[in-house]
């Protein structure tokens, strides 16, 4: 069949594209797809992703997969649950892994990482929330314009609950209550309070951690009042344990990436490899997730023993503001000399698994790292940009994200006094392409390019 | 009006006035005026609460930027703005206490602290006034408050004060309500401008002087004949001081606003706090628990679009007006679902979006002049046909 081919391209094996094919054939009918969907997915992954290497085909696999998955949950008789980026995590994985009856996802996170990454057709779905609520005047985000207009189109199914992060968004909570409303599914709100200080991000209050966890709780149960799931504190602590594992083999692979040079790797396909690890923590696909990324880093260590990479050894190292949705300009980056090996998310922070938590209780743990790990705080960005001994930063700020948004200005201050790097600042939509010229970003990154890597020359010069 | 001229020639003096009282050794708290930040509080501490809440003008939107990305709603943007061009109210707080209502206002927080070597007091208001660690949260704020103030000022903040000050308060919130009621009279003997210019006022204002001129301006509007015409509820994101621009237009195409609904630059003034009992609690109990209708942030709204719908209604609206400030997602969303749903009750629906640029003015002008047209055409078809029925 036409999709054949991508999906081959994609780590599927034959066998299991034949085992899979009806539910293939229906999901992506009930996606519209066409043949010329699957020539422009795959000539996409040729150029964007590091198809050399099997894990990563098999973890574009993992996304399609996840696509097929959720599209089907419904008449597959399962119940579904959308959360959404970025989810409380200690309460996505209880979800997640309570039942093969239940699928959970964050239908904006897959999307664009399926129509966006790999498609590159979101354009029509934006479009269509842009119809109902969502005005493209108005730069909302990505992420909940491709789960309104997703499910406005039908692509996906309604769910049987929404659980909204209100503790990081307001235009989420607001789309659920709104569909809510108008389709009788109920709407779950994890709200924060927003008295956080953003100069000061080790430190947590009680008040605001304790409030969270009781979000959290209520959450939970909700969920197993609309699920009929039944979730223990056992299940809770099992299911973060195995995504702490896999965020622990993930480590693996961000250490090599930080220690290697030549860079080993494109970081589109760690930004996608890491986002698998973190958000398709489910029964279907929690134990493929793990053998994708020893895969990946079976890959990436021999890449890196042969003395190979992607760009030239010696390429200034930078970081860039997390990557969603299009890839062409991290990858146009790459490809004007520059070894982007990290992003602010602190998804590659050599410490992030060590901090540690003043509470003794497991949820007042989990609550207060999940908050001290929010990117808004210029000094936390600094401490692991210093760890990565990065040459440069490229804040390419996404304007969709309120939460996000804050802090370019001070960001940059604090950086280039604190590690006397370069900062370059660059507002615009990460999933949108529609809204700016990869080109033209990429005329205002070329110079930065240059400037670094004369910067990174002579410091070799001066020994 | 001689009440509204009077308060014009007071304020004039005001911020001089404030300037000297600083000088002096009074302490100044500065706040956001979101509705979450008890003035009684920052009163019964001898403290003098002064709202930050000026706008309309677009090259505070333009400084801003210096700081932090367009993105943020245009009355946030212009907050710090105001801040970064010097204007003297926004450099004289002692105390910058900032209600973490959504990100917009959390924003303000953030550049203050940010930028600025004021005392910052974050409020993070719980969106959700249902359940009791919601309130639990906003009752520690409070109680936090009352210690940040005591602790600037040195003075004790008693049961005996507060209550004092809850007390004068109310009265405010009485009179204001009792205005704002005379509104429902065919002929409306006050402007909507004029109504929100006491908002306004009442922010920079001593209290006890605003009281006092809230009951003349009452006994003068006894009087008054009114006004009749299209009515209009203004509903909107945030309504600053200096942003007249809505309700020029509205008027001077010969609409009357009966009645509004503004996150930001109103004082909530429906509920009254309750005079007996903890006092800290009873403010928490009113400013958060009470509060009807919630602002757009929470969720769930507490039925506000249907509230919305009522008080329209009880109004004798005939169109409804949603001023948006830009960038301020969760209004402008609830505003397109809400146009959709007023627009089947029956009521002709106005969006607008503004970001304090003169710019508008002109297109914004075309916009509202046939909004009040098509009521006007709306009301006389009623009577035409109110007409044929009789005959018939």
């Amino acid at each position: 069949m036409y999709y054949d081919s991508l999906l081959r391209l994609c780590g599927y094996e034959p066998k299991e594209i034949e085992e899979q094919r009806p539910r293939i054939e229906k999901a992506f009918a009930k996606l519209e797809f066409t043949p010329g969907d699957f020539e422009r997915a795959e000539e996409r992954v040729r150029e964007y992703f590091d198809i050399e290497l099997i894990g990563i085909r098999k973890m574009l696999g993992l996304w399609l997969q996840s696509l097929v998955d959720v599209v089907l949950a419904k008449e597959e008789g399962k119940k579904i649950v959308y959360t959404m980026m970025p989810p409380m995590v200690i309460v996505q994985n209880a979800m997640a892994m309570a039942s093969k009856d239940v699928y959970v996802i964050a239908p904006d996170i897959l999307l664009h990482h399926t129509h966006g990454c790999i498609f590159g057709n979101l354009t029509p779905i934006l479009e269509k929330a842009e119809e109902d609520l969502l005005p493209l005047e108005s730069c909302y985000c990505g992420g909940i314009k491709a789960k309104l207009g997703a499910i406005s189109k039908g692509l996906i199914p309604m769910p049987d609950l929404f659980v909204a992060s209100g503790f990081v968004c307001d235009q989420t909570p607001k789309v659920d209550q709104i569909l809510s409303e108008r389709h009788n599914v109920p709407v779950v709100y994890i709200d924060g309070t927003l008295d956080e200080e953003k100069m000061n991000w080790e430190k947590t209050s009680d008040r605001r951690v304790a409030y969270l966890v009781q979000e959290g709780k209520d959450a939970l149960s909700k969920f197993q009042e609309v699920t009929g799931c039944t979730v223990t504190e056992g299940m809770v602590r099992e299911a973060n344990s195995l995504a702490r594992d896999l965020r622990k083999r993930c480590k693996k692979i961000a250490d090599l990436i930080r220690d290697a040079d030549p860079a080993v790797i494109g970081f589109d396909n760690i930004a996608a490899l890491f986002r698998a690890a973190n958000w398709l923590v489910n029964p279907t696909t929690y134990r493929k997730t793990g053998e994708v990324i020893e895969l990946c880093y079976t890959g990436l260590k021999e890449r890196a023993n042969r003395g190979e990479g992607v760009a030239a050894k010696g390429a200034p190292r930078v970081a860039v503001y997390k990557v969603c949705g299009d890839p062409s300009v991290v990858n146009g980056i790459e490809k004007l000399g520059l070894a982007v090996i990290a992003d602010n998310t602190g998804i590659m922070a050599p410490k992030r698994e060590e901090y540690k938590s003043q509470y003794e209780d497991y949820w007042y743990q989990g609550i207060e790292l999940f908050v001290r790990m929010g990117v808004g705080y210029p000094s936390r960005q600094v401490e692991f940009f210093k760890d990565l001994n990065i040459d440069g930063v490229i804040y390419n700020y996404p304007v969709g994200c309120r939460d996000q948004c804050i802090s370019p200005v001070k960001v940059r201050d604090i950086i280039t006094r604190e590690l006397g790097i370069p900062v370059l600042l660059l507002e615009f939509d990460h999933v949108d392409t529609r809204l700016y010229s990869a080109e033209a970003i990429l005329n205002r990154v070329e110079p930065f390019a240059e400037m670094l890597k004369e910067m990174k020359a002579a410091k070799a010069k001066q020994g | 009006m001689k009440a509204i001229d009077d308060l014009s020639n007071y304020l004039k003096g005001r911020l001089v006035e404030i300037g000297r009282l600083k000088k002096e050794g009074k302490k100044i708290v500065g706040y956001i005026p979101a509705g979450y930040v008890p003035e009684e509080i920052i009163w019964a501490g001898g403290a003098i609460p002064v709202a930050l809440n000026r706008g309309g003008d677009h090259e505070a939107v333009m400084k801003s930027m210096e700081f932090i990305p367009r993105v943020y709603d245009t009355y946030s943007r212009c907050q710090i703005g105001y801040w970064a061009l010097g204007e003297p109210l926004y450099q004289m707080a002692d105390l910058m206490v900032v209600p973490c209502t959504d990100k917009n206002i959390q924003a303000i927080g953030d550049c203050w602290e940010m930028w600025t070597d004021t005392r910052l007091l974050r409020i993070g208001i719980p969106r959700n006034n249902t359940t009791e660690h919601a309130f639990k949260y906003y009752l520690e704020a409070l109680h936090e408050l009352k210690g940040e103030i005591e602790k600037l000022t040195g003075n004790p903040i008693t049961e005996a004060r507060l209550r004092e000050e809850i007390e004068t308060a109310n009265k405010m919130r009485f009179l204001l309500r009792q205005i704002s009621e005379s509104r429902k009279s065919k002929a409306v003997p006050i402007s909507g401008s004029d109504f929100v210019r006491l908002h306004h006022a009442s922010f920079l204002a001593d209290r006890n002087f605003m009281v006092k001129h809230l009951e003349s301006l009452s006994q003068e509007l006894k009087d008054k004949a009114g006004k009749k015409g299209p009515r209009v509820f203004l509903i909107g994101s945030s309504i600053a001081e200096g942003d007249n621009k809505i309700h020029d237009l509205l008027e001077s195409a010969g609409a009357n606003v009966v009645m509004e609904d503004f996150s930001e630059g109103m004082r909530p003034y429906c509920q009254q706090v309750e005079s007996d009992g903890d006092s800290i609690q009873a403010l928490a109990d009113a400013y958060f628990r009470k509060r009807s209708p919630l602002p757009a942030f929470f969720r769930p709204s507490g039925g506000r679009l249907s509230i919305l719908l009522k008080i329209a209604k009880e109004y004798g609206v005939n169109g409804i007006v949603w001023y948006t400030m830009m960038y301020h997602e969760s209004h402008e969303i609830e505003g397109i679902h809400f146009g959709r749903r007023a627009e089947k009750e029956g009521f002709r629906f106005l969006r607008v979006v503004s970001d304090y640029d003169e710019a508008e003015y002109h297109v914004l002008r075309t916009r509202i002049e046939a909004f009040v047209e098509s009521i006007k055409e709306g009301i006389s078809e009623e009577k035409v046909t109110k007409r044929a029925g009789r005959k018939a």
